[in-house]
């Protein structure tokens, strides 16, 4: 009875010890600082025109990490300043640049076509990718990343109208998995951050 | 006695200073004025910091040559989405007013020449108590 008892604690003191000796080796985990997608899922194909016309297909991106939000060119404060910020972001990437695409998925097809998407989100960075195309591939894809648009109609404004929208900046990796989103002011440091723990 | 004669003064003083700015001795005044880069017929917005030193005014309008329109507006964030909101005027309290980005904007509709980094052009701010404000706004990237 005694012999057993001193047994089993024996036991579990190599057991405490063998884990965590397998811990202290085990490679860190460096926690996001973006909304996690757990588990990750496979990002929505999206299938849209480009600004030179030719069609574009988010799965031939595999291999790039794709920064995809969305917005519209007449917007005058929340997509230039995530567009400003996505900038900065790639300015602070270094070598790494090459391995980020940034996407701009219009919620304005009516007013931007692809070529004033390209014009538009050039001024920022000439890679950056602004997309149109009909309302009903356009939908698909707003639905399919649950993005909220609604035009609102401003009388005593000479906008005619706006459109309101979501906000987040979406991360697919580059096995196409939704990874993160982030929420519309996120300082470029987490941006600048979580891409380095995917380029490890 | 003398302790409570102290705090007299102290607390008249204190009213005096408080008064003094109150009653306005400076005039309202305007600073750190951008706008950010636009395409021609495209949109863009202007910021600023206005500094009140005296009782409440408010913003009434804004005007601009090289927009067809120019309003003033407020980005609204509801549950992640953006809103725009017009402004029919804006309260200037005593103090500071800050227009930034993702806040209050004067909103440049239809721009009539691309606005590039480095460009400079005048903006009209029109106040209800201090009257117009003419400022140079100098373009560049936030």
């Amino acid at each position: 009875m005694n012999t057993k008892a001193v047994q089993v604690g024996l036991g579990l003191l190599v057991l405490i010890g063998v884990v965590g000796v397998v811990t202290l080796f085990l490679p860190k985990t460096e926690s996001f600082r973006g909304t996690l997608y757990d588990p990750a899922l496979p990002a929505p194909d999206i299938e849209l025109t480009q600004g030179n016309g030719s069609s574009f297909r988010l799965s031939e991106k595999r291999g790039k990490v794709v920064l995809l939000f969305f917005g519209y060119t007449s917007c005058p404060d929340v997509c230039p300043t995530t567009l400003s910020e996505m900038k900065r972001v790639m300015a602070e990437l270094g070598a790494n640049t090459e391995r980020v695409q940034v996407v701009f998925v219009t919620v304005d097809p009516e007013r931007d076509t692809p070529e004033k998407l390209k014009e538009y989100v050039s001024i920022f960075n000439p890679s950056f990718i602004g997309l149109s195309g009909s309302m009903e591939a356009l939908e698909k894809v707003w639905s399919d990343y649950g993005v909220y648009r609604e035009e609102e109609e401003l009388p005593n404004s000479a906008t005619g109208y706006l459109v309101n929208h979501t906000a987040r900046v979406y991360l697919i990796d580059r096995d196409g998995n939704l990874r993160l989103s982030y929420s519309y002011g996120t300082p470029t440091d987490d941006f600048v951050h979580d891409l380095k723990i995917l380029f490890k | 006695m003398f302790g409570k004669v102290r705090l007299f003064v102290f607390a008249g003083l204190a009213f005096v200073l408080a008064a003094c700015g109150a009653s306005g001795s400076g005039e309202l005044g305007v600073n750190d004025v951008w706008a950010r880069p636009g395409l021609a017929d495209g949109n863009s917005a202007v910021f600023f910091v206005i500094d009140n030193p005296g009782a409440e005014d408010f913003l009434l309008s804004a005007s601009s040559d090289v927009a067809g329109a120019v309003e003033l507006h407020k980005t609204v964030m509801e549950n992640d989405a953006m809103k725009m909101v017009q402004q029919m005027n804006v309260p200037v309290p005593t103090g500071e007013t800050v227009f930034k980005p993702g806040d209050l904007h004067v909103m440049l509709i239809g721009l009539k020449n691309d606005l590039n980094p480095g460009d400079e052009f005048t903006l009209t701010l029109n106040f209800e108590k201090a009257g117009k404000k003419t400022l140079s706004v100098i373009v560049q990237e936030p």
